[in-house]
């Protein structure tokens, strides 16, 4: 097993391990607020800031992240580690969200 | 196969007993949906099965350039939602969907709202088929199974945990396959570079041996191709697509912007990472012929041919279909509210609650079932694919501009989108997509603006507050 394999099996357990708990934590949370009949907030949050760097960002990094595949070999396991930040990511929201 | 549809149908059981108790907990899941649950969801949701293997396939066909062009439009287009939610989210705080909105807007109009609401049951139908039909010849392709067999057996999996919970149900098991998605196809990845003779290195100097503009982002030829055509289609997608207005609707109303975003952005690495597979093509050489001569099997061809493991060509199909899963079912909680708010509720007033759940239930049914007829008798859907393309990519311009620009008239936007439909489609056919798709969106845009300055009329967009609200709200 090379060390990259291993890395990602280690961080793809970690991530894991954080979406479950996150999982387990939403739908907690979920069926709670539906039983108790909490009513959820009526008003868009940040209504008027701009997402418009955050989103330039965004596009930006996948651009250079297609970008470096390019230039050598070693760039070739960042989108493997950074799908297993997806689901890390994915996880980590239902924390993020206080009653998500 | 059937173990995850097990999974997800012991969820679909809980969120029946614990979470749906009414017509609105099942189309818009009482607005309750925080973000973890809304990036999970949108993430798989947008992640088509066809899609997973279209970044390698695109790869293949035009080097990096062709997975920069595949990639960077599709989270973009996620993203390019979160102006229009954040609008229409505050000023039309009890909607459902985006053709009640259409209704609401144009006073009523049954025309302008009409035309929505077709284009998202064929959008919805359309990603029904193409997903069910990518499951089916994936399925085929890497195990001794007949596709019809597969086509059923996706369709009734789906279809069962889907009729019991409705959209929460989609919302859980979609954020399911987002970590089916996700996890294993980083693992599956880093094992083909493992198996290669070499590895990566020797994958990146066999590409750059044979045409060093593979590794190269910036090859215009890709863009040309497909990647502005693209672009453009993938904003029509979401944009056009009940399956996106649903959750903004049902995402609470404090994570809408953040939701969008996040999935947006960490959806990137999903199309990246398994646009790979399609350098590994390049690097060994692989001709179109060999894959059968349809280049999209080229990922699923590298993964059953490099000499990986079974359990990991099992994790790889599985990502496939985790891909078709959440997009199925989403693709119909879409459906139920569609023809819950503007079919049952708008045409027959007078429905009682109760029957109205029951149909909005049935109607989960109803669009795989259609999908399903359609793939087993082999017909060919050009007809729907085209149909869809002009109802989107019409509608795209107009639809934007109702939301944010009151001038916006009934006769500029139904007018708009029925002659960009008229005029683009033959310039399409004997042009090129690129002109035609230029030409509907020009067209769109040129008459509602036309149109306002015309007839000016200026709508009161406190009105769409008045929206109806399903029995529940």
């Amino acid at each position: 097993m090379s060390l990259y394999m291993t890395i990602a099996l280690l961080l793809g357990a970690a991530a894991t391990l954080l979406f479950v708990l996150g999982y387990v934590k939403g739908t907690t949370n979920a069926i709670r607020n539906h039983q108790s009949g909490t009513q959820p907030p009526a008003a868009v949050a940040d209504a008027g800031e701009s997402s418009t760097w955050k989103i330039a960002f965004a596009v930006l990094a996948a651009a250079a992240l297609i970008g470096l595949i390019g230039v050598s070999p070693s760039f070739f396991y960042l989108p493997p580690l950074l799908v297993i930040g997806t689901a890390a990511v994915n996880g980590f929201a239902f924390f993020f969200d206080k009653d998500g | 196969m059937v173990g995850s549809g097990l999974l997800f149908l012991i969820i679909a059981l809980i969120v029946k007993k614990r979470l749906v108790h009414n017509t609105h907990d099942f189309i818009i899941s009482n607005r309750q949906i925080g973000l973890g649950f809304g990036v999970g969801t949108v993430i798989s949701v947008w992640t088509w099965a066809m899609a997973v293997m279209m970044s390698s396939a695109m790869t293949y066909q035009w080097g990096l350039s062709g997975l920069f062009w595949f990639v960077v439009p599709n989270g973009f287009a996620i993203m390019a939602m979160i102006p229009l939610a954040r609008v229409l989210r505050a000023r039309m705080p009890d909607g459902y969907t985006i053709s009640q909105f259409a209704h609401v807007r144009f006073n009523g109009s049954n025309l302008a709202s009409g035309v929505v609401t077709v284009t998202m049951i064929f959008n919805v139908l359309l990603e029904i088929l193409v997903n069910l039909k990518g499951t089916s010849v994936v399925m085929s392709t890497v195990f001794p199974i007949d596709w019809k067999v597969a086509t059923l057996i996706t369709i009734v999996t789906v279809c069962t945990y889907a009729y019991f919970g409705g959209l929460w149900t989609s919302v859980m098991t979609g954020t399911i396959n987002t970590w089916m998605i996700t996890v294993p196809a980083a693992i599956v990845l880093v094992a083909v570079f493992d198996v290669i003779p070499g590895g990566a290195p020797a994958v990146f100097s066999a590409v750059q041996g044979a045409d060093p503009t593979n590794l190269s982002i910036f090859e215009a030829d890709a863009a040309a191709g497909f990647g502005i055509t693209l672009a453009f289609g993938l904003l029509a997608s979401v944009v056009a697509d009940q399956t996106f207005w649903q959750k903004v609707w049902a995402i609470r109303a404090d994570q809408v912007t953040r939701t969008f975003l996040w999935a947006g952005a960490w959806f990137y690495p999903i199309p990246v990472c398994l646009g790979l597979l399609g350098l590994v093509g390049l690097a060994y050489g692989i001709t179109p012929e060999m894959i059968g001569g349809d280049i999209v099997a080229i990922g699923p061809y590298v993964i059953s041919h490099i000499g990986l493991p079974t359990v990991l060509i099992i994790a790889y199909v599985l990502v496939i279909l985790a891909a078709c899963y959440s997009t199925i079912d989403g693709a119909s909680a879409a459906l139920s509210s569609i023809v819950a708010v503007d079919v049952v509720k708008r045409y027959f007033k007078s429905t009682t609650e109760s029957r109205l759940f029951y149909i909005t239930k049935a109607s989960m049914l109803f669009g795989g079932i259609i999908a399903t007829i359609i793939v087993l008798s082999g017909v060919d859907f050009t007809s729907l694919v085209l149909a869809t393309f002009a109802l989107k990519t019409a509608i795209l311009v107009p639809l934007v501009l109702a939301i944010l620009w009151p001038r916006t008239n009934t006769i500029g936007f139904s007018g708009g989108v029925t002659l960009a439909i008229l005029i683009g489609m033959p310039l399409r056919e004997v042009y090129g997509e690129l002109v035609g798709t230029f030409a509907i969106l020009g067209i769109s845009g040129f008459v509602v603006v036309a149109a306002a300055y015309l007839i000016p009329t200026e709508f009161d967009m406190r009105r769409l507050k008045e929206a109806d609200v399903v029995p529940g709200e």
